[in-house]
Protein backbone atom coordinates (compact mmCIF):
# COMPACT_ATOMS: atom_id res chain seq x y z
CA UNK A 1 0.00 0.00 0.00
CA UNK A 2 2.57 2.53 1.00
CA UNK A 3 4.77 1.74 -2.23
CA UNK A 4 1.79 2.43 -4.43
CA UNK A 5 1.03 6.07 -2.62
CA UNK A 6 4.67 6.85 -2.62
CA UNK A 7 5.08 5.59 -6.20
CA UNK A 8 1.97 7.82 -7.41
CA UNK A 9 3.11 10.95 -5.32
CA UNK A 10 6.30 11.16 -6.59
CA UNK A 11 5.31 12.07 -9.90
CA UNK A 12 3.01 14.74 -8.16
CA UNK A 13 5.93 16.07 -5.89
CA UNK A 14 7.97 16.22 -9.33
CA UNK A 15 5.55 18.33 -11.01
CA UNK A 16 4.97 20.41 -7.67
CA UNK A 17 9.04 21.33 -7.93
CA UNK A 18 8.97 22.20 -11.54
CA UNK A 19 5.55 24.52 -10.59
CA UNK A 20 7.75 26.52 -8.38
CA UNK A 21 10.66 26.82 -10.48
CA UNK A 22 8.13 28.05 -13.48
CA UNK A 23 6.59 30.47 -10.65
CA UNK A 24 9.73 31.82 -9.78
CA UNK A 25 10.83 32.48 -13.40
CA UNK A 26 7.17 34.01 -14.06
CA UNK A 27 8.24 36.16 -11.07
CA UNK A 28 11.91 36.99 -12.33
CA UNK A 29 10.16 37.70 -15.89
CA UNK A 30 8.16 40.72 -14.45
CA UNK A 31 9.63 42.01 -11.66
CA UNK A 32 13.34 41.86 -13.36
CA UNK A 33 16.61 40.01 -11.15
CA UNK A 34 16.54 42.07 -8.04
CA UNK A 35 12.68 42.29 -7.21
CA UNK A 36 10.68 44.65 -8.04
CA UNK A 37 11.67 48.54 -8.71
CA UNK A 38 10.11 51.38 -7.33
CA UNK A 39 9.30 52.98 -10.74
CA UNK A 40 12.02 56.06 -12.05
CA UNK A 41 10.52 59.72 -12.63
CA UNK A 42 11.80 63.07 -13.51
CA UNK A 43 10.49 66.08 -11.08
CA UNK A 44 10.29 69.19 -12.43
CA UNK A 45 12.44 71.51 -9.82
CA UNK A 46 10.33 74.75 -11.15
CA UNK A 47 7.15 72.99 -10.01
CA UNK A 48 7.89 69.71 -7.72
CA UNK A 49 4.32 68.74 -8.09
CA UNK A 50 4.99 67.95 -11.81
CA UNK A 51 6.32 64.33 -11.99
CA UNK A 52 6.97 62.43 -15.24
CA UNK A 53 6.97 58.71 -15.00
CA UNK A 54 9.89 57.34 -16.58
CA UNK A 55 9.04 54.44 -19.22
CA UNK A 56 10.95 52.17 -21.53
CA UNK A 57 12.20 54.74 -23.75
CA UNK A 58 10.70 58.03 -22.56
CA UNK A 59 11.46 60.80 -25.55
CA UNK A 60 12.07 64.51 -24.24
CA UNK A 61 11.76 67.55 -26.45
CA UNK A 62 8.84 70.18 -27.91
CA UNK A 63 7.63 68.20 -30.39
CA UNK A 64 3.93 67.03 -29.90
CA UNK A 65 4.71 63.20 -30.87
CA UNK A 66 7.48 63.44 -27.45
CA UNK A 67 6.62 61.08 -24.76
CA UNK A 68 7.77 64.63 -22.04
CA UNK A 69 6.65 67.46 -24.40
CA UNK A 70 8.27 70.88 -22.91
CA UNK A 71 7.29 73.70 -24.57
CA UNK A 72 10.33 76.32 -25.20
CA UNK A 73 12.34 78.03 -27.38
CA UNK A 74 14.97 76.62 -26.70
CA UNK A 75 14.56 72.78 -26.37
CA UNK A 76 14.81 71.41 -29.91
CA UNK A 77 11.51 69.09 -31.44
CA UNK A 78 13.22 65.98 -30.21
CA UNK A 79 16.16 66.52 -27.44
CA UNK A 80 16.89 64.06 -25.61
CA UNK A 81 15.50 60.30 -24.86
CA UNK A 82 16.20 58.08 -21.51
CA UNK A 83 16.11 54.79 -21.94
CA UNK A 84 15.78 51.66 -19.83
CA UNK A 85 18.41 49.06 -19.68
CA UNK A 86 18.92 46.14 -17.35
CA UNK A 87 21.27 48.34 -15.25
CA UNK A 88 19.31 51.06 -14.78
CA UNK A 89 17.99 54.26 -16.16
CA UNK A 90 20.73 55.97 -19.34
CA UNK A 91 20.12 59.33 -20.73
CA UNK A 92 21.08 60.04 -24.48
CA UNK A 93 21.08 63.27 -26.02
CA UNK A 94 19.47 63.20 -29.45
CA UNK A 95 21.87 65.71 -31.05
CA UNK A 96 19.93 69.00 -29.90
CA UNK A 97 21.08 72.09 -31.11
CA UNK A 98 21.82 73.31 -27.09
CA UNK A 99 23.15 69.99 -25.78
CA UNK A 100 21.37 68.04 -22.22
CA UNK A 101 23.25 68.63 -19.47
CA UNK A 102 23.62 66.65 -16.48
CA UNK A 103 24.64 68.17 -12.77
CA UNK A 104 26.46 71.34 -15.29
CA UNK A 105 28.12 69.06 -17.30
CA UNK A 106 27.26 68.63 -21.04
CA UNK A 107 27.13 64.74 -22.14
CA UNK A 108 28.30 63.23 -24.85
CA UNK A 109 26.77 60.12 -26.33
CA UNK A 110 24.86 57.82 -23.38
CA UNK A 111 25.01 59.06 -19.62
CA UNK A 112 23.78 56.66 -16.64
CA UNK A 113 21.69 58.64 -14.31
CA UNK A 114 22.17 58.25 -10.66
CA UNK A 115 19.38 59.28 -8.00
CA UNK A 116 19.21 63.02 -7.47
CA UNK A 117 20.76 64.06 -10.65
CA UNK A 118 19.96 67.47 -12.06
CA UNK A 119 19.52 66.89 -15.94
CA UNK A 120 19.12 70.68 -18.19
CA UNK A 121 17.33 70.44 -21.08
CA UNK A 122 17.67 74.13 -22.43
CA UNK A 123 16.73 76.22 -19.72
CA UNK A 124 14.25 73.48 -18.03
CA UNK A 125 15.53 71.66 -14.95
CA UNK A 126 14.28 68.06 -14.14
CA UNK A 127 15.33 66.00 -11.27
CA UNK A 128 16.15 62.14 -11.71
CA UNK A 129 14.32 60.07 -8.79
CA UNK A 130 14.38 56.68 -8.90
CA UNK B 1 3.17 44.66 -7.76
CA UNK B 2 -0.47 42.45 -8.15
CA UNK B 3 0.43 40.70 -10.97
CA UNK B 4 3.79 39.22 -9.17
CA UNK B 5 1.97 38.61 -5.95
CA UNK B 6 -0.38 35.85 -7.82
CA UNK B 7 3.29 34.22 -8.50
CA UNK B 8 4.66 34.90 -5.04
CA UNK B 9 1.42 33.27 -3.78
CA UNK B 10 1.69 30.23 -6.38
CA UNK B 11 4.91 29.54 -5.50
CA UNK B 12 3.90 29.44 -1.64
CA UNK B 13 1.30 26.96 -2.07
CA UNK B 14 3.58 24.94 -4.20
CA UNK B 15 6.00 24.91 -1.43
CA UNK B 16 3.03 23.93 0.70
CA UNK B 17 1.56 21.19 -0.90
CA UNK B 18 5.22 19.95 -1.30
CA UNK B 19 5.99 19.54 2.18
CA UNK B 20 2.79 18.27 3.27
CA UNK B 21 2.53 15.32 0.94
CA UNK B 22 6.33 14.51 1.64
CA UNK B 23 5.50 14.42 5.44
CA UNK B 24 2.33 12.60 4.76
CA UNK B 25 4.26 10.29 3.36
CA UNK B 26 6.72 10.30 6.03
CA UNK B 27 3.90 9.62 8.75
CA UNK B 28 2.21 6.54 6.80
CA UNK B 29 5.61 4.83 5.86
CA UNK B 30 5.59 3.84 9.99
CA UNK B 31 3.12 0.77 10.97
CA UNK B 32 1.12 2.32 13.03
CA UNK B 33 0.87 5.61 11.26
CA UNK B 34 3.02 7.98 13.32
CA UNK B 35 2.04 12.02 13.65
CA UNK B 36 5.10 13.38 14.36
CA UNK B 37 6.28 14.08 10.70
CA UNK B 38 3.13 16.46 10.22
CA UNK B 39 3.82 18.27 12.90
CA UNK B 40 6.98 19.17 12.06
CA UNK B 41 5.89 19.78 8.68
CA UNK B 42 3.41 22.50 9.83
CA UNK B 43 6.22 24.07 12.28
CA UNK B 44 8.32 24.27 9.43
CA UNK B 45 5.19 25.80 7.40
CA UNK B 46 4.64 28.17 10.38
CA UNK B 47 8.49 29.82 9.77
CA UNK B 48 7.98 29.89 6.27
CA UNK B 49 4.58 31.77 6.43
CA UNK B 50 6.60 34.34 8.92
CA UNK B 51 9.05 34.82 7.11
CA UNK B 52 7.33 35.29 3.95
CA UNK B 53 4.85 37.99 5.70
CA UNK B 54 7.96 39.41 7.23
CA UNK B 55 9.91 39.94 4.04
CA UNK B 56 6.71 41.05 1.96
CA UNK B 57 5.29 43.84 4.21
CA UNK B 58 8.48 45.17 5.62
CA UNK B 59 11.29 44.35 3.16
CA UNK B 60 11.36 47.61 0.49
CA UNK B 61 10.02 46.14 -2.79
CA UNK B 62 8.51 43.01 -1.09
CA UNK B 63 11.40 40.76 -2.27
CA UNK B 64 10.83 37.49 -0.78
CA UNK B 65 12.74 35.55 -3.30
CA UNK B 66 15.61 34.89 -2.14
CA UNK B 67 14.06 33.72 1.35
CA UNK B 68 11.63 30.92 -0.59
CA UNK B 69 14.24 29.70 -3.04
CA UNK B 70 16.34 28.78 0.06
CA UNK B 71 13.09 27.40 2.26
CA UNK B 72 12.17 25.31 -0.40
CA UNK B 73 16.18 23.90 -0.34
CA UNK B 74 15.65 23.76 3.64
CA UNK B 75 11.77 21.97 3.26
CA UNK B 76 13.28 18.91 0.57
CA UNK B 77 16.68 18.81 2.98
CA UNK B 78 14.27 18.80 6.62
CA UNK B 79 12.38 16.05 4.48
CA UNK B 80 15.72 13.99 3.23
CA UNK B 81 16.78 14.10 6.95
CA UNK B 82 13.40 13.15 9.09
CA UNK B 83 13.71 9.84 6.43
CA UNK B 84 17.02 9.14 6.98
CA UNK B 85 17.51 10.11 10.73
CA UNK B 86 14.12 10.71 12.45
CA UNK B 87 16.30 12.48 15.81
CA UNK B 88 18.71 14.94 13.56
CA UNK B 89 15.95 16.13 11.97
CA UNK B 90 14.43 17.99 15.03
CA UNK B 91 17.57 19.41 15.60
CA UNK B 92 17.54 20.49 11.85
CA UNK B 93 14.18 22.22 12.71
CA UNK B 94 15.72 24.27 15.57
CA UNK B 95 18.62 25.04 13.21
CA UNK B 96 16.45 26.46 10.23
CA UNK B 97 14.62 28.10 12.92
CA UNK B 98 17.45 29.79 14.30
CA UNK B 99 18.40 30.37 10.37
CA UNK B 100 15.50 32.06 9.29
CA UNK B 101 15.79 34.30 12.49
CA UNK B 102 19.49 35.19 11.65
CA UNK B 103 18.35 35.98 7.55
CA UNK B 104 15.76 38.14 8.99
CA UNK B 105 18.01 39.89 11.36
CA UNK B 106 20.92 40.56 8.61
CA UNK B 107 18.50 41.55 5.70
CA UNK B 108 17.27 44.81 8.18
CA UNK B 109 20.15 45.48 9.75
CA UNK B 110 23.21 45.23 7.10
CA UNK B 111 22.72 48.35 6.09
CA UNK B 112 24.41 49.73 8.78
CA UNK B 113 27.70 47.48 8.11
CA UNK B 114 29.26 51.29 8.00
CA UNK B 115 29.89 51.55 11.13
CA UNK B 116 30.91 47.31 11.50
CA UNK B 117 33.42 47.03 8.45
CA UNK B 118 35.88 49.80 10.20
CA UNK B 119 37.14 46.88 12.41
CA UNK B 120 37.47 44.35 9.28
CA UNK B 121 41.34 43.95 11.13
CA UNK B 122 39.64 42.59 14.37
CA UNK B 123 37.57 40.33 11.81
CA UNK B 124 40.69 38.60 10.43
CA UNK B 125 42.57 38.28 13.40
CA UNK B 126 39.71 36.45 14.64
CA UNK B 127 39.16 34.41 12.22
CA UNK B 128 42.78 33.37 12.46
CA UNK B 129 42.80 32.53 15.88
CA UNK B 130 39.41 30.64 15.51
CA UNK B 131 41.41 28.31 13.34
CA UNK B 132 43.98 28.22 15.47
CA UNK B 133 42.01 27.25 18.53
CA UNK B 134 40.39 24.58 16.38
CA UNK B 135 43.61 23.20 15.78
CA UNK B 136 45.04 22.99 19.34
CA UNK B 137 41.04 21.96 20.96
CA UNK B 138 39.39 20.16 18.22
CA UNK B 139 38.18 16.89 18.24
CA UNK B 140 37.97 14.95 15.37
CA UNK B 141 34.87 13.50 13.96
CA UNK B 142 34.41 11.89 10.41
CA UNK B 143 37.84 12.33 9.42
CA UNK B 144 38.87 15.94 10.15
CA UNK B 145 40.04 17.67 13.02
CA UNK B 146 37.63 20.53 12.80
CA UNK B 147 35.02 20.35 15.67
CA UNK B 148 35.17 22.07 19.04
CA UNK B 149 32.72 20.88 21.39
CA UNK B 150 32.39 22.93 24.16
CA UNK B 151 29.30 21.84 26.95
CA UNK B 152 28.22 18.91 25.03
CA UNK B 153 27.15 21.48 21.95
CA UNK B 154 29.65 20.53 19.02
CA UNK B 155 30.42 23.55 16.26
CA UNK B 156 32.30 23.80 13.71
CA UNK B 157 34.11 27.30 13.87
CA UNK B 158 35.06 27.04 10.18
CA UNK B 159 31.62 28.01 9.32
CA UNK B 160 31.35 31.00 11.14
CA UNK B 161 35.13 32.33 9.70
CA UNK B 162 33.36 32.06 6.46
CA UNK B 163 30.87 35.14 7.21
CA UNK B 164 34.32 36.88 8.93
CA UNK B 165 36.22 36.16 5.67
CA UNK B 166 34.03 37.65 3.20
CA UNK B 167 33.37 40.86 5.82
CA UNK B 168 37.49 41.04 6.12
CA UNK B 169 38.07 40.53 2.63
CA UNK B 170 35.64 42.96 1.23
CA UNK B 171 36.86 45.79 3.17
CA UNK B 172 40.45 45.28 3.10
CA UNK B 173 40.29 45.54 -0.49
CA UNK B 174 37.87 48.09 -0.93
CA UNK B 175 40.60 50.56 -1.08
CA UNK B 176 43.69 48.84 -1.52
CA UNK B 177 44.59 47.40 -4.91
CA UNK B 178 48.09 48.07 -5.29
CA UNK B 179 50.53 44.49 -5.88
CA UNK B 180 51.82 44.82 -1.81
CA UNK B 181 48.38 45.25 -1.00
CA UNK B 182 47.25 42.00 -3.00
CA UNK B 183 50.18 40.47 -1.08
CA UNK B 184 49.34 41.18 2.20
CA UNK B 185 46.10 39.81 1.47
CA UNK B 186 47.15 36.33 -0.46
CA UNK B 187 49.47 36.05 2.67
CA UNK B 188 45.86 36.04 4.73
CA UNK B 189 44.05 33.37 2.67
CA UNK B 190 46.88 31.13 2.76
CA UNK B 191 47.27 31.31 6.65
CA UNK B 192 43.32 30.07 6.46
CA UNK B 193 43.78 27.73 3.92
CA UNK B 194 47.26 26.23 5.57
CA UNK B 195 45.21 25.91 9.26
CA UNK B 196 42.22 24.36 7.43
CA UNK B 197 44.53 21.94 5.39
CA UNK B 198 46.50 21.06 9.16
CA UNK B 199 42.90 20.24 9.91
CA UNK B 200 42.26 17.75 7.57
CA UNK B 201 39.52 19.84 6.04
CA UNK B 202 40.28 19.88 2.27
CA UNK B 203 36.65 20.98 1.12
CA UNK B 204 36.77 24.54 3.10
CA UNK B 205 40.29 25.28 2.39
CA UNK B 206 39.98 24.88 -1.23
CA UNK B 207 36.66 27.10 -1.06
CA UNK B 208 38.22 29.52 1.18
CA UNK B 209 41.32 29.51 -1.48
CA UNK B 210 39.20 29.73 -4.62
CA UNK B 211 36.79 32.70 -3.00
CA UNK B 212 40.00 34.72 -2.17
CA UNK B 213 41.19 34.56 -6.13
CA UNK B 214 37.60 35.89 -6.87
CA UNK B 215 37.85 38.63 -4.55
CA UNK B 216 41.37 39.21 -5.98
CA UNK B 217 39.97 39.80 -9.25
CA UNK B 218 36.69 41.64 -8.34
CA UNK B 219 38.63 44.17 -6.82
CA UNK B 220 41.47 44.49 -9.24
CA UNK B 221 40.49 43.32 -12.83
CA UNK B 222 43.68 42.29 -13.45
CA UNK B 223 43.51 38.59 -15.07
CA UNK B 224 47.57 37.85 -14.20
CA UNK B 225 46.41 37.32 -10.51
CA UNK B 226 43.99 34.90 -10.75
CA UNK B 227 46.57 32.83 -13.10
CA UNK B 228 49.10 33.17 -10.54
CA UNK B 229 46.76 31.93 -8.08
CA UNK B 230 45.06 28.91 -9.93
CA UNK B 231 49.28 28.09 -10.87
CA UNK B 232 49.63 28.12 -7.05
CA UNK B 233 46.63 26.03 -6.36
CA UNK B 234 48.24 23.29 -9.18
CA UNK B 235 51.45 23.42 -7.44
CA UNK B 236 50.01 23.05 -4.16
CA UNK B 237 47.63 20.29 -5.65
CA UNK B 238 50.49 18.44 -6.42
CA UNK B 239 53.07 18.00 -3.73
CA UNK B 240 50.40 17.79 -1.24
CA UNK B 241 49.21 14.63 -3.52
CA UNK B 242 52.79 13.51 -3.61
CA UNK B 243 53.47 14.23 0.58
CA UNK B 244 50.04 13.37 1.81
CA UNK B 245 48.71 10.19 2.22
CA UNK B 246 44.88 11.13 2.72
CA UNK B 247 44.90 13.79 -0.05
CA UNK B 248 46.31 10.92 -2.33
CA UNK B 249 43.43 8.25 -1.00
CA UNK B 250 40.70 11.10 -2.13
CA UNK B 251 42.59 11.21 -5.65
CA UNK B 252 42.92 7.67 -6.08
CA UNK B 253 39.60 7.09 -5.19
CA UNK B 254 38.14 9.75 -7.64
CA UNK B 255 40.28 8.14 -10.70
CA UNK B 256 38.73 4.83 -10.11
CA UNK B 257 36.74 4.42 -7.32
CA UNK B 258 35.89 0.37 -8.47
CA UNK B 259 39.32 -0.55 -7.53
CA UNK B 260 38.55 -0.89 -3.63
CA UNK B 261 35.07 -0.47 -3.50
CA UNK B 262 34.78 -2.01 -0.04
CA UNK B 263 37.46 0.49 1.25
CA UNK B 264 38.75 3.74 -0.19
CA UNK B 265 36.05 4.27 -3.37
CA UNK B 266 32.92 2.94 -0.71
CA UNK B 267 31.36 6.58 -0.44
CA UNK B 268 31.95 7.43 -4.18
CA UNK B 269 30.49 4.04 -5.26
CA UNK B 270 27.43 3.98 -2.99
CA UNK B 271 26.70 7.32 -3.90
CA UNK B 272 27.00 6.42 -7.48
CA UNK B 273 25.02 3.33 -7.39
CA UNK B 274 22.18 4.76 -5.48
CA UNK B 275 21.97 8.14 -8.08
CA UNK B 276 21.72 5.32 -10.31
CA UNK B 277 19.19 3.32 -8.72
CA UNK B 278 16.58 6.51 -8.81
CA UNK B 279 17.03 7.12 -12.19
CA UNK B 280 15.48 9.97 -14.20
CA UNK B 281 11.74 9.87 -11.68
CA UNK B 282 13.14 8.50 -8.42
CA UNK B 283 12.38 5.70 -6.75
CA UNK B 284 9.78 7.34 -4.40
CA UNK B 285 9.97 8.67 -1.27
CA UNK B 286 11.07 6.17 1.41
CA UNK B 287 11.79 3.73 -0.75
CA UNK B 288 15.48 4.15 -1.44
CA UNK B 289 18.34 2.64 0.24
CA UNK B 290 19.77 5.39 2.53
CA UNK B 291 20.95 2.44 5.15
CA UNK B 292 24.13 1.93 1.85
CA UNK B 293 25.17 5.42 1.61
CA UNK B 294 27.78 6.60 4.41
CA UNK B 295 27.39 10.03 5.81
CA UNK B 296 24.10 9.70 4.37
CA UNK B 297 22.61 12.97 6.46
CA UNK B 298 25.60 15.70 5.70
CA UNK B 299 28.03 15.28 3.00
CA UNK B 300 26.40 12.87 0.79
CA UNK B 301 22.56 14.27 0.94
CA UNK B 302 22.53 14.86 -2.54
CA UNK B 303 23.03 11.27 -3.51
CA UNK B 304 19.92 10.08 -1.50
CA UNK B 305 17.49 12.79 -2.80
CA UNK B 306 18.31 12.13 -6.49
CA UNK B 307 17.71 8.34 -5.46
CA UNK B 308 14.40 8.63 -4.06
CA UNK B 309 13.13 12.14 -5.73
CA UNK B 310 15.01 11.43 -9.11
CA UNK B 311 17.32 13.05 -11.28
CA UNK B 312 15.02 15.42 -12.60
CA UNK B 313 14.70 16.88 -9.11
CA UNK B 314 18.09 17.09 -8.46
CA UNK B 315 19.05 19.04 -11.53
CA UNK B 316 15.81 21.25 -9.71
CA UNK B 317 17.50 21.93 -6.92
CA UNK B 318 20.68 23.03 -9.35
CA UNK B 319 18.55 25.37 -11.10
CA UNK B 320 17.66 26.88 -7.82
CA UNK B 321 21.55 27.17 -6.33
CA UNK B 322 21.98 28.73 -9.86
CA UNK B 323 19.24 31.01 -9.75
CA UNK B 324 20.28 32.56 -6.14
CA UNK B 325 23.84 33.15 -7.43
CA UNK B 326 23.21 34.30 -10.89
CA UNK B 327 20.82 36.76 -9.30
CA UNK B 328 23.95 38.24 -6.44
CA UNK B 329 26.33 38.57 -9.60
CA UNK B 330 23.55 40.77 -11.53
CA UNK B 331 22.91 43.21 -8.64
CA UNK B 332 26.70 42.81 -8.02
CA UNK B 333 27.47 44.43 -11.68
CA UNK B 334 24.59 47.18 -10.96
CA UNK B 335 26.07 47.93 -8.44
CA UNK B 336 28.28 51.09 -8.18
CA UNK B 337 29.86 50.72 -4.89
CA UNK B 338 32.86 48.66 -4.61
CA UNK B 339 32.45 47.44 -1.04
CA UNK B 340 29.19 46.15 -2.12
CA UNK B 341 30.21 44.74 -5.72
CA UNK B 342 33.08 42.63 -3.75
CA UNK B 343 30.64 41.48 -0.92
CA UNK B 344 27.74 40.44 -2.77
CA UNK B 345 30.54 38.56 -5.69
CA UNK B 346 32.23 37.09 -2.54
CA UNK B 347 29.27 35.48 -0.85
CA UNK B 348 27.86 34.35 -4.00
CA UNK B 349 31.37 32.80 -5.29
CA UNK B 350 31.65 31.01 -1.82
CA UNK B 351 28.29 29.04 -1.94
CA UNK B 352 28.50 28.44 -5.59
CA UNK B 353 32.03 26.38 -4.97
CA UNK B 354 30.87 25.01 -1.96
CA UNK B 355 27.49 23.67 -3.98
CA UNK B 356 30.14 22.58 -6.73
CA UNK B 357 32.28 20.73 -4.68
CA UNK B 358 30.09 18.39 -3.22
CA UNK B 359 27.48 18.13 -6.04
CA UNK B 360 30.72 17.31 -8.17
CA UNK B 361 31.77 14.87 -5.69
CA UNK B 362 29.32 12.87 -5.54
CA UNK B 363 28.75 12.73 -9.12
CA UNK B 364 32.20 11.86 -9.44
CA UNK B 365 33.45 15.11 -11.31
CA UNK B 366 35.92 16.45 -9.16
CA UNK B 367 37.14 14.25 -6.52
CA UNK B 368 35.12 14.18 -3.35
CA UNK B 369 36.07 16.30 -0.48
CA UNK B 370 33.48 16.40 2.68
CA UNK B 371 31.52 19.60 2.91
CA UNK B 372 28.06 20.40 3.60
CA UNK B 373 25.67 21.11 1.07
CA UNK B 374 24.83 24.62 1.94
CA UNK B 375 20.62 24.72 2.88
CA UNK B 376 19.93 21.20 2.56
CA UNK B 377 22.38 19.24 4.59
CA UNK B 378 22.58 18.37 7.94
CA UNK B 379 24.68 20.90 10.22
CA UNK B 380 23.96 23.47 12.65
CA UNK B 381 26.73 25.88 12.18
CA UNK B 382 26.28 25.74 8.63
CA UNK B 383 23.02 26.57 7.99
CA UNK B 384 23.13 29.06 10.62
CA UNK B 385 26.31 30.30 8.34
CA UNK B 386 24.88 29.95 5.25
CA UNK B 387 21.74 31.83 6.13
CA UNK B 388 23.23 34.71 7.67
CA UNK B 389 25.67 35.09 4.34
CA UNK B 390 22.37 35.32 2.25
CA UNK B 391 20.88 37.71 4.78
CA UNK B 392 24.15 40.02 3.71
CA UNK B 393 23.27 39.35 -0.22
CA UNK B 394 19.92 39.92 0.42
CA UNK B 395 20.01 43.15 2.19
CA UNK B 396 22.71 44.61 -0.32
CA UNK B 397 20.65 43.53 -2.93
CA UNK B 398 17.76 45.25 -1.51
CA UNK B 399 19.74 48.39 -1.01
CA UNK B 400 20.65 48.31 -4.30
CA UNK B 401 16.95 48.71 -5.77
CA UNK B 402 16.56 51.35 -2.72
CA UNK B 403 18.68 54.18 -4.80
Amino acid sequence: MYEFLAGLFKWILMSLVYYFLFNTIQIIRLTGWYGEKLGAYLVSNDDPAIRYELKENTIIGRGEDCDIVLNNPFISSRHASIIKSWRGYYIEDLKSSNGTIINGKKIKGKARLRDGDVIMIGPVKLTYRS
Amino acid sequence: MVKASRYYRAMLLSLYLFLIICFSLLSLSNTPINPKPLYMGLGFMAIITIGFITMRIFALNGDAMLFLLSNFLCGIGLVMIYRVNEGLAYRQFIWITGGVAAFIVFTFLFKYYGHLIKYYWYFGIASLLLLAVTIIFGKEIGGSTNWIIIAGYSFQPSEFVKILFCLTSASFLRERREPKDILYYSGFVVAIVLLLFIQKDLGTAIIFFLTGIVFVYTATGKLRYPLIGLTMFAVGAVISYLVFSHVRVRFEAWLNPWMDVPGKGYQIVQSLFAIGAGGLFGSGLGLGHPEYIPAVSTDLIFSIMVEEFGLLVGLAVIVIYLLIFVRAYLSAMASDDSLKELLLTGIASMLAFQTFIIIGGVTKFIPLTGVTLPFISYGGSSIVTTFCLLGIMNSLSIEEVER
